[in-house]
């Protein structure tokens, strides 16, 4: 096992890692930004070191110093978190070539998950099901038409190396098609530098299923039970649940089995998650993320596992303990991701004037926010992540329903409004929503 | 750049003088500045009923060229006392060096050290380096100088922006 670990990431994540580095008595490094400084996570960690100024460009994607960081304070490996340098290939390169263990699969894994359009066309020649669509980057909009044209529209195009739904547009008609591949290709340039695009047919309403896997470096792969992030909002997940209430036990096999053979396929080697469409009885893969996700603690309620501990056991070279018959769903849980955001979604910077959170049975809270805590401008608006579970859907519906309504908040506009409002709707309730469930809401 | 400067004390409304504050000899000029000379205070300006004192302190001459030996700036002690001079405009001012990466602060190239208080030292000068990842960043003075403290030891683990040197620049 490792002795010290760099954590290479700020907030909640951060925090997160370093509370189960603690537990498996590993020593934890933060890093900070000079605007960070004060940050809660900072002094949890056993020890931490600025690394820049505010611009995340300067100090968290800034790779030289994160590297010289670890070294100074000999570490023996890095955790990337998500975002920033999680999905970087090269950065878990230098960090091999410098004799730190990355926490997450190797590089040629992350380089691979990344080319979206590589990683689709490697898995229909496996047979898995994929959106139709281009094979490969397409190189213009005259190529796109023709695209379109085979496939029918609707169409939505997509940046490669996107996420997040930016460089991303759906195109209904054939006379749209030429600007919408222009602006999504300006957008993914801007966004990702690498404007590269890729076609595909445009599902109506699908839900966005993911499946959380788990594989070991002898090639062992589990799967656990999936969450439902089909609520979103600009292509963001807002909440998400787990088990979803829209699949029943044989998809939910069918998409466990065949999460693990993408797994598999490109040798993945850490936690993981394959993200599919699913329209009816019918499914799509469309990406498998390299990392640990926002949304990991749902899948850590439903079976009882914590996921960033067997990440780092994977990491230091452990076997994958768990056998898939010991992975079951023990209970119901939602996660509510509280912003600080207007009711447009655009974010707001500020100090948090009062920041009161819930508790009690059934809750579990996700932050490195405090009272008097600034949300700054540089970084996601998120304040924290609330987390319930009970035995069955209503229970944890109706416990997030009450810790929702405990927060309290001052000095910044949050979406608490926008999450009570899902949590009432008769649909949701029901559990029926796509993706489509926020527009359709106002 | 930070210019240490004594707070200025703006003029306020003016009080009507008090019989017994109104003479500038009931104030201890001389005291005054004799404080004054023991720091690093630039400027004084003080008003009370019709009166306005403006204290400045003359330029610090700074040898430069000189060997390790450390040079201290306190000459004769009425050379740093303020004068009653408004042109004459302070000359020097204290500034602090930060590490620019995270790394191994060095003032010693090898068992030569290459840093010290009271050090003079030219613009440009290397005074110190950071070792981030095997190159090193070097810490220069951008005018002519004298160290007054130094903030970290030699081959001391140092994040960025960390506090490494305290000197005194020379604006001549």
């Amino acid at each position: 096992m490792f002795k010290k670990v760099l954590v290479a990431n700020r907030g909640e994540i951060a925090l997160r890692v370093i509370r189960a580095l603690r537990e498996m008595s590993v020593k934890s490094v933060a890093v900070c930004s000079e605007a960070d400084k004060n940050n809660f996570y900072c002094g949890l960690a056993d020890d931490c070191i600025c690394i820049g100024p505010a611009p995340a460009a300067s100090s968290y994607l800034n790779i030289s110093q994160i590297i010289s960081a670890a070294l100074v304070k000999k570490c023996d490996a890095v955790h990337p978190g998500y975002g920033f340098l999680a999905e970087n290939p090269h950065f878990a390169e230098i960090c091999s070539s410098y004799g730190l263990s990355f926490i997450g699969p190797s590089p040629e894994t992350i380089a691979l998950a990344g080319q979206k359009a590589e990683i689709i066309d490697l898995v229909k020649r496996k047979k898995i099901p994929v959106i139709p669509g281009s094979k490969g980057v397409v190189a213009n909009a005259a190529e796109a038409k023709k695209i379109a044209a085979g496939i029918k529209y609707p169409v939505i195009i997509k940046a490669t190396a996107g996420g997040g739904g930016k460089g991303m547009r759906i195109v209904r008609s054939e006379k749209d098609i030429e600007q919408a591949f222009e602006l999504a290709g300006t957008e993914a340039k801007n966004a990702f530098s690498d404007s590269g695009l890729y076609v595909e047919k445009y599902i109506e309403s699908p839900r966005h299923i993911e499946i959380q896997v788990a594989a070991d470096k002898k090639g062992k792969v589990v799967f656990f039970p999936e969450r439902d992030c089909s609520i979103q909002r600009n292509h963001q997940k807002v909440l998400e649940e787990g088990p979803s209430p829209q699949i029943n036990s044989n998809l939910r096999k069918k998409l466990g089995e065949t999460a693990c053979r993408v797994a598999k396929l490109i040798n993945y080697t850490s936690v993981g998650t394959v993200e599919f469409l699913v329209s009816k009885d019918d499914f799509y893969f469309m990406e498998m993320n390299a990392r640990i996700q926002v949304e990991h603690p749902v899948t850590e309620l439903v079976s009882d596992i914590d996921l960033v501990k067997m990440q780092i056991a994977l990491a230091a070279g452990e076997e994958l303990k768990l056998r898939q018959d010991d992975i079951k769903e023990i209970c119901h849980s939602v996660e509510c991701r509280i912003n600080s955001e207007d009711e447009n979604y655009t974010p707001s910077a500020g100090t948090l004037e009062k920041l009161i959170l819930p508790g009690g049975p059934g809750v579990r809270v996700d932050t490195a926010m405090t009272s008097g805590a600034e949300i700054s401008p540089f970084y996601d608006s998120m304040i924290a992540k609330i987390i319930t579970y009970g035995r069955n859907r209503t229970e944890a519906i109706m416990r997030m329903q009450r810790a929702l309504m405990e927060i309290k908040i001052e000095g910044v506009t949050t979406n608490i409004k926008l999450h009570q409002k899902i949590l009432k709707n008769e649909n949701f309730i029901k559990g029926c929503y796509t993706t489509d469930f926020i527009g359709d809401m106002k | 750049m930070v210019k240490k400067q004594l707070q200025k004390k703006k003029p306020a409304a003016r009080p009507k003088p008090e019989p017994a504050a109104a003479s500038a000899a009931d104030l201890d000029l001389k005291k005054i500045m004799e404080v004054l000379g023991k720091t690093d205070v630039c400027e004084f300006e003080y008003s009370r009923g019709d009166m306005h004192i403006v204290l400045k302190k003359e330029p610090v001459s700074v040898i430069l060229g000189e060997t390790e030996t450390a040079q201290t700036e306190s000459g004769p002690a009425e050379k740093n006392l303020p004068v009653l001079d408004e042109k004459a405009c302070a000359q020097t001012c204290v500034k602090t060096l930060k590490s620019p990466a995270v790394g191994i602060f060095h003032i010693s190239d090898g068992n030569t050290l290459i840093a010290s208080v009271g050090k003079k030292i030219k613009k440009g000068q290397r005074i110190g380096w950071v070792n981030s990842m095997g190159i090193n960043q070097e810490i220069m003075a951008e005018k002519n100088s004298k160290i007054t403290a130094i903030l970290c030891k030699d081959r001391e683990v140092v994040e960025w922006g960390q506090k490494l040197f305290e000197i005194e620049e020379n604006n001549v």
